[in-house]
């Protein structure tokens, strides 16, 4: 192709055109509504956004109760402390009660993690764990990666790394990742990506199972966007994700369903 | 290449839909599941009016600012490191995506519609590129050669057997013979197309998608899909190249935000896309991500009549509420925008462009609606749809080689003739209906009315109690006319 295309003069002279025609536009539009005639668009006027959320999200446990039951919703799945506390009672106490199952104290995560792969482990090999390069220290701190020994072969994601790594190996099981903040609002887990290799975490394994702390539950929309600013995180960010239970469609006949392509199945493990 | 028919006319395209048995059970399976779905999603909010406000007002301050906000755009997005290309017309868009795309041959894509606008699969393919299609319905609309006939649900026209068909006819004979009669579950298919698109993800040297919003003090795109095809094209592949209208701009987080409340619920009924992503960032050095900003006409619609259509935020709720769409389907419009949306964009984009025939095809959509205004009561952002259609008609008849033949013609003019004087007109109506009245002496209606075939093509012509109370109206107000001076 021609290298001209993208040339740079060309493509300032293109935007001084677009630009002008936008200003042309809003001034002859300014006069127009200078000399008392009605201006064809209908200008905004200032209103305050209220609130979209129910009151009790102010509260932390409002929010967590909020965030659990919108996750669940949207086919999340949440790793229990205990015994497989599934059991449907009715009544405000249960709720509360199961709510904070779905809490887990962060001594015991690994053990839950554990059982999880032990139930998961079926004929095959041991799956592979994918986890970020840059958190290992992390995970290693928590003692998840030493407990899960044998249990599934975790392989550390590196910048840099290529999807055709993965055309020859075994497909990627599970992976391993920290959500930076969820969204009680919309049952949203959010995700601060600093590299591509993070990316993959959330989006071409199987199965997504997402560490998230009930104290990084916020409220809005707007407040986790002001958890992932760009200027205020630690590193450079590359994308943020924000997830709202597995990958689904309809596209067939209008019928949903799970896993198109990215995870079937999302995974939380809320701690405290 | 593409079998939608490039030369009809949406009346004739139209009528040949509407005698389609399997496009019309696909449609007629869909189209009530897209209204209970985002009727919930709005019920269930206490204040659902509250956030269509905010997101009518985040898009208005949008598009009036929007050349303010587009170069803040790009400022902060080169900060970033994101290369930010301007297109003024589809042809230059396309120049920008081949040239970004020189040298590499495989390509994956999320869903797009600018990227259908600008015939972009269309000038990739004539390249040694492969090009895939990786959301589920524009896979398939791609492998049936077609264009989605939907903006969020492209193969909405398509039922199960015939995407069966398609899955077979494009990845061998896996079913085997045993099993060629059955028709496999959705279920089947989705992991079908899930394994086979898996592949293109690992190797995708390129990914290309669209962008439903750009965030101006972010310097971000953000990008939401549900089945996070989007996701995996922008993040597998070294090169991410975005491309997306000029007015998909907003100003800020929380203005986003406010988008974002509306745009699942009107389009499928979710409180949220699965996956929303922003993308516009420094962090990774193995990655480079473009933006393509795409002009082809949009410009000229800003300030002027046409402005508030530039607060569109494609989430196809006009469509699914259409009596029109929901009959004739997304191809009848000849285009890839449709239904009420693409009834005023089409022929406004088109007028930009250089293709005469897609302008005279188009230039008559506004002219399909019945301005029952349901569209208007569902638009989350306040578009007044049915003015702007009304607007367009107006514009369409200033040129008399638009009005038709020299029957309609003629009739125009005697019309014309007609209005301008009430009484001859209350004297002529008043002889009509007597005239049917007689006809339908008997029977209660009337099976040919000379002239006016298309009123009893298919139906006959009710003579009832409403007509001949009309009768006693006008001829009442002809006495009442002679006895005043």
């Amino acid at each position: 192709m021609m290298p001209s295309a993208l040339d740079e003069r060309r493509h300032a002279e293109s935007r001084a055109r677009i630009i002008a025609r936008l200003r042309s536009a809003e001034k002859a539009e300014k006069a127009k509504a200078g000399k008392g005639e009605a201006a064809t668009t209908s200008r905004a006027k200032p209103v305050l956004l209220k609130p979209v959320l129910p009151k009790f999200v102010e509260q932390t446990q409002g929010r967590t109760a909020c965030f659990v039951a919108r996750a669940e919703a949207l086919s999340c799945q949440f790793l229990t402390g205990g015994q497989a506390a599934e059991k449907k009672t009715a009544g405000k106490m249960a709720t509360e009660k199961m709510v904070k199952e779905k809490v887990i104290a962060k001594a015991a995560l690994g053990k839950v993690l554990r059982d999880f792969f032990v139930a998961r482990r079926g004929k095959k090999a041991a799956p592979l764990l994918l986890f970020d390069a840059l958190e290992k220290a992390f995970w290693e701190r928590l003692g998840i990666l030493k407990i899960l020994e044998g249990r599934c072969r975790p392989v550390e994601m590196r910048e840099g790394v290529e999807g055709r790594d993965f055309a020859t190996s075994p497909f990627p099981a599970f992976s391993l990742q920290r959500a930076v903040c969820a969204v009680a609002e919309t049952g949203t887990l959010v995700f601060a990506n600093r590299t591509r290799a993070q990316a993959v975490l959330t989006f071409l394994p199987t199965v997504h199972i997402v560490l998230l702390a009930e104290r990084d539950i916020t409220g809005s929309l707007e407040q986790a966007f002001a958890r992932v600013q760009p200027s205020s995180s630690r590193a450079a960010l590359w994308a943020c994700h924000l997830v709202s239970g597995p990958s689904r469609t309809a596209d067939i006949e209008q019928t949903l369903h799970m896993g198109a392509h990215g995870p079937k199945e999302l995974v939380i493990l809320l701690y405290r | 290449m593409r079998s939608v028919s490039s030369t009809k006319s949406f009346h004739d395209a139209a009528a040949e839909a509407l005698q389609n048995p399997s496009l019309r059970a696909a449609l007629d399976k869909a189209g009530a599941g897209f209204l209970t779905t985002r009727s919930r999603a709005f019920a269930s909010l206490e204040n659902a009016r509250a956030l269509t406000d905010a997101a009518q007002q985040a898009r208005t301050r949008a598009v009036d600012g929007m050349a303010d906000l587009l170069l803040l755009f790009e400022e902060r997005a080169r900060a970033q490191g994101v290369s930010v290309h301007w297109a003024e017309t589809a042809e230059q868009a396309r120049e920008t995506v081949l040239a970004l795309c020189a040298g590499k041959r495989r390509i994956v894509k999320g869903k797009s519609m600018a990227s259908e606008e600008i015939e972009l699969n269309k000038a990739l393919s004539r390249t040694s590129a492969e090009v895939i299609e990786t959301d589920l319905g524009e896979y398939i609309v791609q492998l049936a050669e077609e264009i989605p006939s939907h903006i969020i649900a492209p193969a909405v026209h398509k039922t199960r057997a015939q995407i069966d068909a398609l899955f077979r006819h494009h990845h061998g004979g896996k079913g085997g013979e045993s099993s060629q009669n059955r028709v496999r579950s959705s279920q089947a298919l989705v992991e079908e197309a899930r394994r086979v698109i898996r592949q293109k993800f690992l190797h995708a040297e390129i990914g290309i998608t669209g962008a439903n919003m750009l965030i101006a003090e972010r310097g971000a795109a953000l990008l939401l899909t549900n089945e996070g095809n989007g996701d995996l094209s922008a993040v597998m592949a070294q090169r991410h190249i975005v491309l997306a209208g000029i007015e998909r701009i907003v100003a800020n987080d929380r203005d986003a935000a406010a988008v974002l409340r509306v745009l699942a619920r009107s389009a499928t009924g979710q409180s949220l896309g699965t996956y929303v992503s922003l993308y516009g960032g420094t962090g990774d050095a193995h990655k480079d991500t473009h933006v393509v900003l795409l002009d082809n006409g949009r410009s000229a619609m800003h300030g002027g009549a046409w402005h508030d259509m530039l607060r569109c935020i494609r989430c196809g709720a006009c469509l699914n509420h259409c009596p029109v769409y929901t009959k004739v389907g997304g191809h009848a419009y000849g285009w890839v925008y449709s239904g009420p949306m693409g009834k005023v964009l089409s022929p406004l984009l088109a007028e930009a462009g250089t293709d005469a025939r897609l302008k005279r095809r188009v230039a008559a959509l506004p002219h399909a609606s019945s301005f029952c205004g349901r569209c208007v009561e569902v638009c989350p952002v306040g578009i007044p749809l049915t003015s702007l259609m009304r607007k367009l008609r107006n514009r369409h008849f200033e040129r008399p080689e638009s009005i038709g033949g020299w029957k309609t013609k003629l009739g125009c003019l005697c019309l014309r003739f007609l209005f301008a004087y009430p009484r001859l007109y209350r004297v002529f109506l008043a002889l009509a209906l007597r005239l049917l009245k007689t006809a339908a002496r008997g029977k209660g209606h009337v099976a040919f009315l000379p002239g006016l075939g298309g009123w009893t093509k298919t139906r006959d012509f009710p003579i009832n109690r409403r007509a001949r109370s009309a009768l006693a109206l006008c001829e009442r107000a002809n006495r009442n006319a002679s006895h005043t001076p």
